[in-house]
């Protein structure tokens, strides 16, 4: 259970590190410490994420990590004022499922 | 729902970022394997620092957040993340043929759902911000 936590955990800062990394590219001033931030974040997530492999198998984290698909559409909607259409969310969801049965063990 | 066109230089970079990421996680796997078993963390990011393999994979990180942050100055967020979700297949695929993964009924209904779904997203607009950039 802490393990699953842990693997949803990476995913809502990997989001927020994409984030970030766009922030970089939509402000004139201070690139640089988005673009710092959002790679901070992203080592953060790495060292969460191997520890969270001692307690889950990849074949459960790799189909909760696909869920992130879904968090970057939210974060991109609610803090980037990106237009998250139906388009999108249509694609997102097939996304999400699509990625889970290629992870998941059948 | 109109047809877009996508800048071909946002294509090649998109297309980077997958074969990268798929580069980079199949490396990330094969050095892995490679390392000796290591009770402590030290012990295993030193041998890590001696496997060269690592060191063209963080060489191989850089090139793909220099690529990343390019797209994302010429593209919505919410447009191109879901693209790269292209690179899943590619490793699949890649690990069916050379590592002997096996594909079935499931694995095969994945990747369609995969494609199907990053065709929805190709069909909106790339980049939804008006002007070049000058938006805070």
């Amino acid at each position: 259970m802490v393990g699953v936590l842990l693997v949803v955990l990476c995913s809502i800062i990997e989001g927020i590190a994409q984030v970030f990394f766009k922030k970089s590219a939509l402000v004139t001033i201070r690139k640089r410490l988005w673009i710092g931030a959002g790679g901070a974040l992203f080592v953060l997530q790495a060292f969460i994420y191997t520890g969270a492999l001692q307690l889950v198998e990849v074949s459960t984290a790799f189909p909760i990590g696909s869920l992130g698909f879904a968090l970057v559409a939210i974060l991109s909607q609610r803090m980037l004022n990106e237009p998250v259409t139906g388009s999108r969310w249509i694609g997102v969801g097939l996304i999400v499922l699509g990625v889970s049965l290629l992870a998941a063990q059948a | 729902m109109i047809p877009r066109t996508v800048p071909t230089g946002l294509a090649i970079r998109l297309a980077l970022a997958i074969a990268l990421d798929t580069v980079v996680q199949i490396l990330w796997k094969v050095a892995a394997m490679r390392l000796p078993d290591s009770a402590s963390l030290a012990g295993t990011i030193e041998a890590a620092l001696r496997q060269p393999l690592f060191l063209l994979v963080a060489a191989l990180f850089a090139w793909q957040l220099f690529n990343w942050l390019w797209v994302l100055e010429r593209s919505d967020l919410s447009y191109s993340q879901p693209i790269t979700s292209l690179s899943f297949v590619s490793v699949f695929v890649l690990s069916a043929v050379y590592l002997g993964e096996r594909v079935d009924a499931q694995k095969v209904l994945g990747i369609a759902l995969v494609f199907a779904g990053v065709w929805f997203i190709s069909r909106t607009h790339h980049d939804t911000r008006t002007g070049n950039g000058s938006v805070q």
